[in-house]
């Protein structure tokens, strides 16, 4: 399901992401049981664009947007990330599966060879035999295609070669390179913050009429530690570009190979979230937010208002603990957000749920993240706050260019604020569409089971709500096949034994069904 | 309003609150305002008139014992026979008011004192037991009394010898010489024997005969001038100014200093050591040098003219008309007022008096004992003080111990779970399954008697300790659990909180108040502990007391009768300690409880 | 006459700092076979008001004045032994937690049975038989089944459809329904609706009906009631309030215009109600919606206005009722400043 709309930035790439959460065992030696709370799931999230997530309760619609900031640890498949080059946080499971790049290649030959034969076997089967068969030829398939992405999303062409060392060691100097950088930079922006801290003190003693000359002094001897510092960062800069150039040379001489160029397909910029070390995530978690559902239980009750938001701000070295000028920038957050500054020493119990939620948001928001989970943000408020908080999430987004993803289960909602909406069923994504067509133009039923479930404030429709029937099935035991085939109208044979992938079958348009609808639900 | 106002006006309204004073309700959101969770707590306990109730009970108790058990120290291996059971009261320097301005002659008894006014009529006050109250004939006129232990005798005007009080060991029986002689000169009542010397110089005792092993050699006899006793011996004092001591044991009583035999005037005995008063006004002293007593003060040294003596204090008649007393001064006996013209003055035991010459009697010294004494003399107030004492720091120590093991334990099952966690439980769970009294007693049976006394009460606070952890743990271990699923967690996981601060900040906050909690209450049922323990004989044993050991003396039905302050008062006081605490503990875990602001 | 009335009805409840006024002058009236939809925010009084009716208040709750009829009495003045006869038998309700109102410990059978057995004089044979007849009344597959099993065992949908048999087992003639989907999945709600639709086709019992849910309201209410602060701020036939009408209060108009429809373009920004609902403690004196109403002036924030009649069967508690009027007064103030 690789995606031609080029011309959108992919910040986030989901695939086959499995997170099951296992079930204590009731007796001893008995079969560990799971719930599966997302069961294999692929999605691109653009940069820029609000995906609204859409299922009923127990969907593992939530899940899935704490699996994406690694909240849980997820069990199996990638999720990427684009918003950083790996470069700028040199995560050290680069240097482990370079280094392991010969012994990984000899892995990979293995699994491939295992692949084929099952592969093969799977293809001189009947129609009838292949349904049980596909389980075990999917996960050969998909072990070898996930070591070779690990080592390919790396080294892209090259391990095509059949000399892997030279290329190796390059790619280990471009990554010791990176990594020396990066803490060079880190240790920078410690002594930045200091800096301007020690700035914001003097001015505030200008205004009170002294003058310390002792820290007019330090504040230049920092100056010119920064300058050295700049200094050498521009040097391991250049450094490592140069490795670079000298990477892309190599490459350059290689390009043309056909095996060369079909591995260099799979290169990818990404940061793999699941491999990062807890520092490691700790650091992205910046560029990654979570506004939750119950704006209550979400706030620690001891701390104020001031100290909830300062929390993260200290956290991610926006500025040093002491430092006056982060309260202003704490109470320009509570302003945008549309809390007055004068609360900031308030503590949650004080604030109505609806500023509670916006407590919440300018927490997210003042780190200056990139993308932001919104885990029912409005289900818990009051309808007349819904709407305030909805137009705050819209203005904000417009302001700092977030992206967002929405779970909800209010499709009303999620209509009026998504650009593009993905229905989970079971732990599935079932359809992924633009907002516009999916609710013109269902493809799944279970999409169009919803839409049609739903009470309207319109009076033409009233009493025109058609009921799904049967109860949803347990995610410890989904059903076989599809799992929405217990309750579809539609459902055949091939429903009940064979999952139907997951197709692109009308442009952006996503659906995994057997009997894909070809009418409108709603005109 | 500025911070400095605020705090003063919650202050005030607190206090107002505490006396039930509710003012018109100040603007509700400005109220709210101010409200830290810290602070709400801390109004929520403080509103709670029960709790600041054993709030105040328990600081009273808490600083009586221990400011108290600091200005009055106990020393725990005093005993005193002569004070044995005495209930509490105090009225033994209660002078009937008939006596005080013309009185005669006055005598000072263990706990009580017998006193004769000018008109020869007989008074007695103080601790009485029951065979004292039976005074003699009041129709006759008496001229000298003599108080001992537990009986006194008094002098008729016909010069007749009467006893009452205690009438056993042959105390009753007088002997026939005393009761014919007429020219009776001096009685001296003494611990279970009575002495009479006649103006011939003779002398006649009976009574006890193994309590005072006296032997009074013939040739003595018709030179005596007059008797001192104490609990162990007597001397006298011969008409050529000699001191003899009438026993022949080789004590350092018996060390009379030569130079001084033949110019005594007076001599006076109390139980550590003898003093003389030369005709030169000097006071000599010998025997035992407790309680200062070689130390004779200025003002009576060189200007005695006579002296008595208490149990271990001399009190001195200058010549001047002035009184002086030292030795031991536990109960005020030493410190003697500022007086003139004194004639007499009659010190025994921890009192004493002095008679001027207008018939004025003064006394000084012990009044009585708050909450009485027990069987071996004891001031029970004292021991309370110090046993209460000793109960909460064996509490609090075992508490901290059990507070530490129970936070670490718990903290580290709850925060890292695991096969860690499952381990910690099950030791966890059979620690708690040991059976407590029975264990602590074998445990203080086999290895108590090894230790010393320091070492015994430690065993009892790491024996406390070290049983009654564990619902500590397993409280902390759910808290630890029930915080770390908190969603304002996540939240702080998600920001990218740095893993410690996330301990420290979000976690454990939630655990310190439950900990507050559970030690106070733990605190009293640690109390309660030791003193089964020490009741039962297994835990503190005498003489160090505690408030369980003071009560070890109720397994007796006679004290649980007749003496019941002796278990009265530590009980009073354990029930106090432990209802306040208790009250705190549940004052405290109501404020912590968020629902209860709600309500 | 209506069936179920209540008349100026005030129920407060005491607490540490005051009194709360939950519900206060609150009047509606219930006829039979039809479904009022009592619709508000949390904390309008909407589920109190209800409560008052089978007196299920909590311990510091009370009703203070007013009158409850059912069937011609007033129920503030029954004894407890009375009310006891009425709960479960002729009134019966059904809360947003099934699984919290169930008794974990004991089978459906035993529940359901119990119903009967309290208000009707039946055989435990019979009782079980009628149970039967319930479950299958409500359309739970396997009925036989699920009588034997316990509440965990069921889904919150199965679970709602047993309180649902519960309350509906002694043929009540008013349902009080307090949010009785909130808890659960968007198609277990839609079957659910579906079958209190088809019940109260049945039976014609009487629904109270009481949700958040604008949508839930349109499908199941024939009235509707809109609470705010413990008062009725608009009450009219569900096709008044949600069609195109010249009439209406601004705190309804508010509600409408803020929630997101399906045929709401995207890119319009929301018109939100500004505020939040005021505290218990503390609410205005004029109008309670005053404060956060648009078309509020000085007569709104200093005089309660009453619940007018302002055409057959539409009250409104609004001194400017007419939509058109207020948006013109409010264009010519805006000239009049711009004029300034």
């Amino acid at each position: 399901m690789q995606n031609n709309q080029t011309e959108k930035k992919v910040l986030l790439r989901i695939s086959h992401l499995k997170q099951w959460f296992p079930v204590k065992k009731t007796t001893i030696g008995g079969e560990q049981l799971y719930v599966r709370a997302n069961d294999d799931i692929s999605l691109d999230i653009y940069e820029g664009e609000t995906l609204g997530l859409v299922g009923e309760s127990g969907c593992g619609k939530s899940t899935l947007g704490r699996v994406l900031l690694q909240l849980y640890h997820q069990t199996e498949g990638k999720t990427m990330y684009y918003g950083r080059s790996i470069d700028s946080l040199a995560p050290s499971y680069v240097e482990r599966t370079l280094k392991g790049l010969e012994r990984g290649r000899a892995k990979l030959r293995e699994l491939e060879a295992r692949r084929d034969q099952l592969v093969r076997e799977y293809e001189a089967l009947d129609e009838n035999a292949r349904l049980s068969k596909k389980a075990e030829k999917d996960k050969a398939v998909k072990e070898a295609h996930s070591l070779f992405l690990d080592m390919a999303q790396l080294v892209g062409g090259f391990l095509a070669l059949d000399d892997l060392k030279p290329v190796k060691e390059l790619f280990l100097q471009e990554y010791r390179a990176a990594a020396a950088l990066h803490k060079m930079k880190d240790a920078r922006a410690l002594v930045q913050i200091s800096r301007n801290a020690l700035e914001g003190r003097i001015e505030a003693a200008r205004e009170k009429g002294k003058n310390s000359a002792s820290q007019a002094a330090k504040l230049r001897k920092m100056d010119a530690d920064l300058s050295a510092r700049d200094g050498k960062i521009a040097a391991a800069e250049s450094e490592l570009s140069r490795i670079r150039s000298e990477i892309d040379a190599l490459r350059h001489k290689y390009a043309g190979q056909e095996k060369f160029d079909e591995y260099e397909r799979y290169r990818d910029t990404g940061i793999d979230l699941a491999k990062l070390r807890y520092k490691e995530m700790r650091q992205l978690r910046k560029d990654l937010q979570l506004i939750f559902q119950d704006p209550y239980s979400s706030l620690n009750p001891r701390m104020t208002v001031g100290q909830i938001i300062g929390e993260g701000l200290l956290a991610h070295n926006f500025f040093e603990k002491n430092d006056d000028r982060m309260m202003d920038y704490i109470m320009k957050t509570m302003e945008d957000c549309g809390l007055s500054s004068y609360m900031i020493h308030r503590y949650p119990h004080q604030f109505s749920g609806g500023q509670r939620q916006r407590i919440g948001i300018a927490r997210s928001l003042a780190v200056k993240p990139k993308f932001v989970v919104c885990d029912e943000a409005v289900s818990a408020l009051d309808v007349s706050i819904q709407s305030q908080v909805i137009n705050l999430l819209q203005d904000l987004k417009e302001k700092e260019h977030l992206t967002y993803l929405f779970i909800t289960h209010d499709l009303s909602v999620v209509k009026y604020i998504s650009d593009r909406i993905a229905v989970m069923y079971l732990g599935n994504v079932v359809e992924l569409a633009r907002s516009e067509d999916l609710f013109n133009h269902p493809l799944h039923p279970y999409t169009e089971a919803l839409l049609l479930a739903i009470p309207t404030t319109d009076l033409d429709h009233r009493k025109q709500i058609v009921p799904l029937e049967g109860d949803i099935p347990s995610p410890i035991k989904p059903p076989k096949g599809c799992k929405f085939h217990t309750r579809c109208k539609y459902a055949t044979d091939a429903c009940r034994e064979a999952v139907p992938d997951f197709i692109e079958a009308e442009p952006g348009h996503f659906v995994a069904c057997h009997h894909i609808l070809d009418h409108k639900v709603i005109e | 309003m500025s911070k400095n106002e605020k705090r003063k006006s919650s202050l005030l309204l607190t206090i107002r609150r505490l006396f039930g004073i509710r003012e018109k309700e100040t603007d509700l959101l400005k109220e709210e305002q101010m409200q830290s969770p810290f602070r709400t707590m801390v109004r929520n306990f403080v509103t709670n008139k029960v709790a600041m109730f054993g709030m105040i009970v328990f600081l009273l108790i808490f600083g009586t014992v221990f400011i108290g058990s600091a200005i009055y120290p106990l020393d725990v291996n005093q005993q005193d026979t002569t004070q044995q059971n005495i209930s509490p009261g105090f009225n033994m320097l209660s002078i009937p008011s008939a006596l005080k301005d013309n009185a005669q002659d006055v005598a000072v008894g263990s706990t009580f004192a017998v006193g004769v006014d000018r008109d020869g009529k007989l008074y007695q006050w103080g601790k009485l037991t029951e065979k004292l109250q039976k005074m003699p004939d009041a129709d006759k006129t008496y001229v000298q009394v003599s108080a001992g232990l537990n009986h006194a005798l008094a002098l008729t005007d016909e010069g007749k010898v009467v006893t009452w009080g205690n009438d056993r060991l042959g105390l009753a029986n007088i002997p026939f010489e005393v009761k014919d002689a007429t020219d009776i000169k001096q009685i001296a009542a003494g611990y279970q024997v009575s002495f009479v010397v006649t103006e011939s110089g003779d002398v006649y005792y009976w009574g006890n005969p193994n309590a005072l092993t006296i032997s009074i050699p013939e040739e003595l006899q018709g030179t005596v001038d007059k008797l001192v006793l104490n609990l162990t011996t007597a001397f006298v004092l011969t008409k050529d100014g000699r001191v003899v001591m009438l026993s022949n044991s080789a004590t350092p009583f018996a060390n009379i200093p030569e130079e001084i035999q033949g110019t005594v005037v007076d001599i006076a005995a109390n139980d550590r050591a003898v003093a003389a008063v030369t005709s030169d006004g000097q006071v000599h002293v010998w025997g035992t040098n407790d309680y200062g007593l070689f130390e004779v003060p200025e003002a009576a040294q060189g200007k005695a003219a006579s002296i008595s003596g208490g149990r271990f204090h001399f009190t001195v008649i200058t010549q001047d008309g002035t009184v002086v007393s030292w030795g031991n001064d536990l109960y005020g006996q030493s410190s003697a007022p500022e007086l003139q013209n004194v004639v007499s003055t009659d010190s025994g035991y921890f009192q004493s008096y002095a008679i001027d010459e207008d018939g004025h009697l003064t006394g000084w010294g012990l009044k009585g004992y708050l909450f009485g004494t027990d069987q071996y003399g004891r001031d029970v107030a004292l021991r309370m003080l110090a046993g209460g004492r000793m109960t909460m720091t064996i509490g609090a120590i075992a508490v901290i111990i059990s507070t530490i093991i129970g936070v670490i334990i718990g903290g580290i099952s709850g925060y890292y779970g695991g096969w860690l966690d499952n381990l910690l439980m099950r030791f966890t769970e059979i620690v708690m399954s040991l059976p407590f009294m029975p264990l602590a007693i074998v445990l203080s049976a086999i290895v108590g008697n090894r230790l010393s006394e320091v070492g015994r009460i430690s065993m009892i606070m790491v024996i406390l300790g070290l049983l009654s952890w564990p619902s500590l743990a397993r409280l902390v271990r759910a808290q630890i659990l029930s915080a770390r699923e908190q969603e304002y967690v996540t939240a702080a996981k998600a920001m990218g909180i740095r893993e410690f601060t996330l301990i420290f900040r979000h976690i454990l906050p939630n655990v310190i108040t439950v900990v507050i909690v559970n030690t106070t209450l733990a605190f009293a049922s640690c109390l309660l502990t030791e003193s089964s323990l020490s009741f039962l004989g297994f835990g503190v044993v005498e003489p160090s007391p505690t408030w369980g050991n003071m009560l070890n003396s109720a397994q007796n039905s006679d004290v649980i009768a007749d003496m019941w302050w002796r278990w009265v008062f530590p009980s009073i006081a354990l029930s106090l300690a432990v209802v306040s605490i208790n009250l705190i503990g549940d004052g405290m875990r109501d404020a912590i409880d968020p629902k209860s602001n709600e309500r | 006459m209506a069936l179920l009335e209540l008349r100026d009805l005030h129920t407060f409840f005491t607490t540490k700092k005051g009194i709360v006024k939950a519900v206060n002058g609150v009047s509606y009236s219930v006829d039979a076979g039809r479904t009022l939809g009592i619709v508000g925010e949390s904390g309008s009084g909407k589920s109190v008001s209800a409560m008052s009716i089978l007196r299920l208040l909590d311990g510091n709750g009370y009703i203070d004045s007013g009158e409850i009829l059912f069937e011609g009495r007033d129920l503030t003045k029954a004894t407890n032994e009375e009310m006891y006869k009425i709960r479960g038998n002729k009134i019966s309700v059904i809360f947003q937690e099934p699984m919290t109102s169930l008794n974990p410990v004991f089978t459906v059978e035993r529940q359901l049975n119990e119903v009967f057995l309290t208000h009707q004089k039946v055989s435990r044979k019979e009782a079980s038989r009628r149970s039967l007849e319930m479950l299958q009344a409500v359309k739970i597959p396997n009925p036989t089944n699920v009588l034997k099993q316990y509440p965990h065992q069921l889904s919150g949908g199965m679970r709602q459809r047993v309180m649902i048999a519960m309350a509906l087992a002694c043929q009540p003639r008013v349902l009080i329904a307090d949010e009785p989907t909130t808890a659960l999945a968007v198609t277990i709600q839609a079957q659910i609706l579906k079958l209190m639709n088809d019940l109260k086709e049945q039976n014609g019992t009487s629904i109270l009906f009481i949700t958040h849910d604008l949508g839930v309201i349109n499908e199941m209410a024939d009235d509707v009631a809109v609470m705010y602060c413990g008062q009725v701020v608009e009450m009219a036939s569900v096709e008044t309030i949600f069609g195109e009408n010249p009439y209406s209060h601004p705190y309804t108009e508010g509600l409408m215009n803020s929630i997101p429809r399906l045929n709401t373009p995207t890119g319009v920004r929301l018109e939100a109600i500004p505020g939040a609902v005021p505290h218990p403690l503390d609410l205005p004196k004029g109008c309670k919606f005053a404060p956060r109403c648009k078309y509020a002036t000085s007569r709104c924030l200093a005089e309660e206005p009453a619940l007018y009649e302002i055409e057959d069967g539409h009250q409104i508690r609004c001194f400017y009722p007419c939509k058109a009027d207020r948006t013109r007064d409010i264009e010519q103030m805006k000239e009049a400043q711009h004029a300034k």
